[in-house]
């Protein structure tokens, strides 16, 4: 006991851990790290998923804004204002040519805003009668991104495809040039009848007449892991 | 040791992170959801015509669209909480405003005495008041179905906006032109309206389809109530709706009588003693032929008190040449608001004159049913000052050919103008009044199954591939008369200007 107490008089501390503490570091940052390491990725990944949930909900917002306020959503100026709102996205709009040759093309990158206007038809609508009495029906559909976009893949072998919660109007109906929906009273192609109804978790509230703007975003995520998983981002608003 | 005291303070602020993040994400959220509410919420004014049936009409869209925006308990909320949207109306702007709060729970910082944290997020939804100017097509072509389609589809585009705070107007044209309604804010009693909270008859179930296609005089006497109304705090536009090319323009045909054509005025001069005689015509003609009479006589034609163009007098008609080998002259063309007529059919005719019965411009020696007959060439200009040349390559002869591209320059030209003039802050008119004039966009609404519109004028009309200057409109086509309910909404619903 009297060495000991010498001994630490005596000797720096660097020597004393040396000689009785040697090796107790490794332990201790073996042990921290065995709890801390994982803690800290999954922070970072969730910081990082939160990141980018938070972002598409930006850019979502802002698409909505733009489209309700009349704004052409399916020309590549309107849209090229959306990608660069959702900058680190990975939403791309255009071919892939070098700027200032770019067309407008849906089929490239990470992530789709689908953004479409919804109606219900009911007597004020159609006081003569008509084919989609009584129903929601498209009145315009636009894509922005990608919309092949499939989330999930890769070791996550649970894909799903990128679509409308709404479903979609029909090829025939919908002019993929103005996004129009043709006929949207009398065309069967253009209802949507109860797709909207599982949105639409209340009674009431759109009037016969009244359009809904319906916006939503699929992104993938950064990593597969807790809420955000291989199925990506979705994120929707009506207006 | 270090590292075991560390541990909780590393976790906490791990922890700390996690939370608020979660925290910005819903708060975020929130803020989609009261925007949602809100703009929702401001389209709803139009489902009701007093102040207080539009604030119930908003509390009850508002909090249905919040609820679909924000389901209960999202990631673990509580008590969510919608304040009662509050609607008001000034300088021009209707505002909703939304407000709500959520309780977010910790899932981290509980351990640490922190429970949840609550949130609020506001949301404004300012909307321009509209200033409108409804032009519709009544020509013959679009007789049966598709006029009472038109006038179903009105009524459903008059009964989106919101009474006492927009206005809307009416100009409805065949060859003859009548401006039914200046820009009033009690358009949805005077015209008539459809919506979810009622309905009304008005101006607009009146209307009878039959004549011609004046489009060039209809814009610019739609745009001269604009520009009489001077509300530049507004969102000012044109709807114009037509089945058709233009057939029929508005000329001064006295400085183009022929000389062979046996017209004389009432001193006895007749265009072959020279056409400086008519230069003056009608102010002396006292043609026996009481329609000529009452359409030549020395009658002045005035827009209303602050137009922008001069009373005019002279032989002013709408000269027709539609397609094929038909031209023809010449119709009075002009009903001033508040005139009173016996019907549809007469005001298309003569409504601002008297009790006429035949159906064309007569006179002494003159056989105006025969336009080669009795005028030599196309005037240069209309009356509004518009020249006869633009987009279209014309020469002046009178030929059925020639003057359809007329009527296609001039519908162009006075849209073009009118898009340019109304650039300007301030504009003089005739009697040198300067008016503040907003700036007036162009929204087109084409309708296909009556023989076929033409695109490139509409287009055009409407600016929508900006091929002018002047602010960019809409152009919707609807092929068959059943879907103009569905341009006529997507057209009103495209019009929401917000401002926040």
């Amino acid at each position: 006991m009297n060495n000991r107490q010498t001994t630490k008089i005596n000797c720096p501390v660097s020597a004393r851990r040396r000689r009785y503490q040697r090796g107790v570091e490794a332990i201790e940052f073996g042990l921290f790290a065995i709890v801390m390491a994982p803690a800290m990725i999954w922070m970072f990944t969730t910081g990082m998923n939160f990141l980018r949930f938070n972002k598409a909900n930006d850019v979502t917002r802002a698409a909505a804004l733009m489209y309700v306020k009349g704004t052409n959503m399916m020309v590549l100026g309107s849209q090229e204002l959306v990608e660069r709102i959702g900058e680190g996205l990975d939403l791309q709009v255009d071919d892939g040519a070098t700027p200032p040759n770019q067309t407008l093309k849906n089929d490239r990158g990470s992530g789709v805003i689908i953004l479409t206007q919804v109606q219900y038809v009911g007597s004020a609508t159609c006081p003569t009668g008509c084919t989609n009495y009584g129903k929601y029906v498209f009145m315009h559909r636009a894509y922005i991104g990608n919309r092949n976009l499939v989330l999930g893949g890769g070791d996550d072998s649970d894909t799903k495809n990128a679509t409308s919660a709404l479903g979609d109007p029909s090829n025939s109906a919908w002019n993929s040039t103005t996004g129009v929906i043709a006929d949207p009273h009398g065309n069967s192609g253009a209802a949507v009848d109860a797709s909207f109804a599982n949105i639409w978790p209340t009674n009431g509230g759109v009037g016969d007449g009244q359009i809904a703007y319906v916006i939503e975003a699929y992104f993938k995520g950064s990593f597969g892991s807790g809420q955000f998983n291989g199925r990506g981002i979705y994120t929707r608003i009506l207006m | 040791m270090l590292a075991c005291f560390c541990l909780p303070v590393l976790m906490a602020l791990m922890g700390l992170a996690v939370d608020s993040g979660v925290l910005y994400s819903l708060k975020t959220k929130l803020q989609m959801s009261v925007d949602g509410a809100a703009i929702a919420g401001i389209r709803a004014t139009s489902l009701a015509q007093s102040v207080s049936a539009q604030q119930t009409a908003v509390d009850n869209v508002a909090s249905h669209w919040f609820n679909a925006n924000f389901t209960a308990g999202y990631l673990g909320t509580t008590n969510t909480v919608l304040t009662t949207p509050n609607l008001a109306s000034s300088g021009g702007l209707n505002s909703v405003t939304v407000t709500a709060s959520t309780d977010v729970p910790s899932y981290f910082m509980k351990y640490f005495e922190k429970g949840a944290t609550t949130i609020t997020a506001r949301g404004v939804a300012a909307r321009q008041a509209a200033n409108i100017m409804m032009v519709l097509d009544r020509s013959g072509s679009m007789a049966g179905t598709p006029c009472s389609q038109m006038i179903t589809a009105a009524k459903q585009f008059t009964g989106i906006f919101t009474p006492g705070v927009d206005r809307i107007g009416l100009v409805t044209f065949a060859e003859a032109v009548s401006v039914d309604s200046a820009p009033t804010s009690a358009f949805q009693t005077t015209l008539g309206y459809t919506n979810s909270g009622g309905s009304n008859t008005g101006k607009l179930d009146s209307i009878v389809c039959n004549g011609g296609t004046n489009t060039s005089a209809a814009i610019a006497l739609a745009w001269n109530e604009l520009y009489k109304a001077a509300l530049p705090g507004t969102n000012n536009f044109i709807l114009l709706f037509t089945d058709g090319e233009p057939t029929a323009s508005t000329f001064n045909l006295s400085g183009v009588i022929k000389s062979s054509s046996g017209c004389k005025d009432a001193l006895g001069n007749s265009a072959s003693s020279g056409l400086s005689n008519f230069a003056t015509f009608p102010a002396n003609w006292t043609g026996s032929d009481s329609n000529a009479v009452d359409i030549l006589s020395n009658k002045i034609i005035t827009f209303g008190t602050g137009s922008y163009w001069a009373p005019m007098k002279g032989m002013i008609a709408a000269f027709y040449a539609g397609g094929g080998t038909s031209l023809y002259g010449a119709d009075p063309w002009f009903v001033p608001a508040g005139a009173t007529y016996a019907s549809q059919e007469n005001r298309d005719k003569y409504t601002n004159l008297t009790a006429p019965t035949a159906p064309q411009i007569e006179a002494p020696g003159c056989n105006f049913a025969s336009a080669t007959t009795d005028f030599a060439m196309y005037p240069a200009t209309d009356i509004f000052g518009m020249s006869t040349s633009g987009y279209q390559t014309i020469s002046n002869t009178l030929t059925a050919t020639n003057g359809r591209l007329v009527n296609f320059n001039l519908a162009d030209n006075i849209a073009a103008w009118a898009r340019k003039e109304t650039a300007a802050s301030q504009l003089v008119n005739y009697s040198g009044t300067t008016t503040p004039m907003p700036s007036v966009t162009f929204h087109v609404i084409g309708l296909g199954s009556n023989g076929g519109v033409d695109t490139t004028l509409l287009t055009r009309i409407a600016n929508s591939a900006q091929t002018s200057s002047g602010p960019q409109g809409l152009y919707f086509y609807a092929p068959t008369a059943s879907q103009l309910s569905a341009a006529f909404y997507s057209m009103g619903s495209s019009q929401f200007r917000l401002s926040q």
